[in-house]
């Protein structure tokens, strides 16, 4: 021990000849005169003055540590928790194609045979519009990304050229984000619901009701769906979409795109399909017709319009999820990152307080 | 035994205002049945009738050869066999009655409403907004609900009340029937 006292002695004393006290800005040295102090590299941003402030400043970064961790855990049980809801939710989506398939085809043949005739149906007539709804799909949740945001900000950029356009605008909301936003602002709000987490017949029915009696009624010409739709992991896209009356050619006909979550090199990861739009049924030439074909097609789309809303609401709840997930994901990485950060300073700082207290005992018997 | 309370959504007449609501879930599940079930007469089935019974949420029937369906038209209470000529029928409120083999027993279904086509194919497709079975429908409810309308329909002052009042009464009439039978 006295031998290693020595040393360092020697050391001061060589570094003291050396004479770069200049260079070294902390108080510490200032009182030692003339030590390098190159052992004490750390960062210029630990201006340590004694050895209370030393702890205290451990201790905070401690806290500081322990508080990232918990984030950490949080967020990373909410990815998985995500994940998990959605694939329920993309099941759920499966589980109602059949509904919508079938409609599609009866309709896609029932449009093909009396697409010659003139028939009187409110629901396939586009009609001057002097008040469009826009029903809009959010979250009743937050922590999920862009999805809300971009939803709303789409819907302030529709509502802002329709106005321009001289037509009045109604938002029918579903999801409480998109509904406490839209409460305290100009345009009027024809009804607002809840999102929840698996959409329900019954909460398309109510929707579709209400969006088919304000159309019958003339109190809306036109019906537009607002909703995000999920690209990829990292990117989702808001789409405006006429819902409200249907177009007789393109029927929404279009084909429908489902989402799978699979594992790629060991991370969960969202694959999207695309599935071609089922085949109009082919209808006999001697097909008995129990009703009127306008009775049939004013019976018909109705029901198609809720199969529709059903799979619209499901699949902006898989979208939601599935930005949570990946929202959740970020989060947990960037606490990752800080945590590693965060203990990389404090050991720094204990390194320093260390060296001090080791500077300070061989001063101390130095000075003896 | 969960009741099931529900009304039409359909507008088939255009002076209908305004479409009334379905409410309540219940709690049983469905069995989503389809052809992959091992059946002993499968061979049958080359001339047979595969069923499609679809709500919004999910297909409970999926492509499943049948005997015979009895199917609520608007018209009229028609069957459908296999080599049916293919007819297109909107349903009113009734029940949905499924003979899966030839001679075997009924399984029946409550519709508010909804539509049934058969195709060249030999395909039965029944699609509707909701299908609860008979067992699901409770019986107070029905008559609470009956009444109800009944009422409504003798003091309703203007069309649309009427209206709303007129698809009540028919829909739980056609339920309270579909108990009684059974």
């Amino acid at each position: 021990e006295q031998h290693a006292a020595g040393k360092i002695m020697q050391m001061l004393s060589l570094a003291a000849l050396c004479g770069a006290a200049a260079a070294f800005t902390s108080p510490l040295a200032a009182s030692r005169s003339g030590f390098a102090g190159s052992v004490v590299s750390a960062s210029p941003a630990q201006p340590a003055a004694s050895g209370v402030v030393m702890g205290a400043n451990i201790r905070e970064l401690r806290d500081r540590v322990g508080s990232v961790k918990n984030t950490r855990k949080i967020t990373s049980a909410m990815r998985l928790v995500a994940a998990a809801k959605v694939r329920r939710a993309q099941e759920a989506c499966l589980r109602s194609r059949p509904f919508s398939e079938t409609l599609e085809r009866i309709l896609g043949g029932l449009l093909q045979r009396l697409s010659t005739e003139n028939l009187d149906i409110p629901l396939l007539e586009a009609r001057e519009a002097k008040k469009v709804g826009l029903l809009v799909i959010t979250g009743d949740r937050g922590l999920c990304g862009s999805y809300n945001a971009a939803a709303i900000k789409k819907t302030e950029a529709r509502i802002k050229e329709l106005t321009s356009q001289g037509v009045e605008v109604e938002l029918i909301l579903v999801g409480n984000k998109g509904g406490s936003y839209f409460k305290r602002r100009d345009t009027p709000v024809r009804k607002a619901v809840q999102c929840g987490q698996a959409p329900t017949a019954e909460q398309a029915s109510e929707i579709a009701s209400e969006l088919l009696s304000s159309y019958y009624a003339g109190e809306l010409d036109r019906v537009e769906l607002i909703y995000t739709s999920f690209i990829s992991m990292i990117s989702s896209k808001p789409s405006v979409r006429t819902i409200i009356p249907l177009a007789p050619q393109g029927i929404e006909m279009e084909g429908d795109e489902i989402f799978k979550m699979t594992t790629k090199d060991g991370e969960l990861s969202i694959n999207r399909e695309k599935r071609e739009a089922s085949a109009p049924q082919e209808f006999a030439a001697d097909m008995i017709f129990e009703q009127e074909p306008s009775q049939l097609l004013n019976a018909l789309l109705p029901l198609y319009l809720n199969g529709q809303l059903l799979r619209t609401l499901q699949e902006s709840v898989a979208s939601e999820l599935a930005s949570r997930m990946s929202a959740m994901q970020s989060a947990t990485d960037n606490a990752k990152e800080l945590q590693g950060n965060l203990e990389r300073q404090m050991n720094r700082a204990r390194q320093a307080k260390i060296t001090q207290e080791l500077m300070e005992i061989v001063a101390g018997a130095d000075a003896l | 035994v969960p009741c099931c309370a529900m009304l039409s959504a359909a507008a088939r007449t255009p002076q209908l205002r305004r479409a009334a609501t379905t409410a309540l879930s219940r709690s049983s599940t469905r069995v989503l049945r389809t052809s992959a079930a091992p059946r002993a007469d499968d061979q049958a089935s080359s001339t047979g009738m595969k069923l499609t019974f679809t709500v919004p949420a999910v297909a409970i029937y999926q492509d499943l050869p049948v005997e015979m369906v009895i199917l609520p038209g608007i018209d009229g209470f028609f069957g459908a066999m296999p080599s049916h000529v293919p007819t297109i029928s909107e349903l009113k409120p009734g029940v949905v009655s499924i003979q899966e083999t030839a001679g075997g027993p009924l399984t029946k279904y409550f519709v508010p409403g909804g539509f049934a086509s058969i195709g060249t194919d030999s395909k039965l497709r029944v699609s509707a907004l909701e299908a609860a079975t008979i067992d699901e429908l409770d019986v107070d409810a029905v008559k609470t609900g009956l009444a109800q309308y009944q009422a409504a329909y003798a003091s309703a002052t203007d069309d649309k009340a009427k209206a709303e009042a007129e698809i009540g009464v028919e829909v739980y009439q056609a339920m309270s029937y579909a108990i009684s039978e059974g």
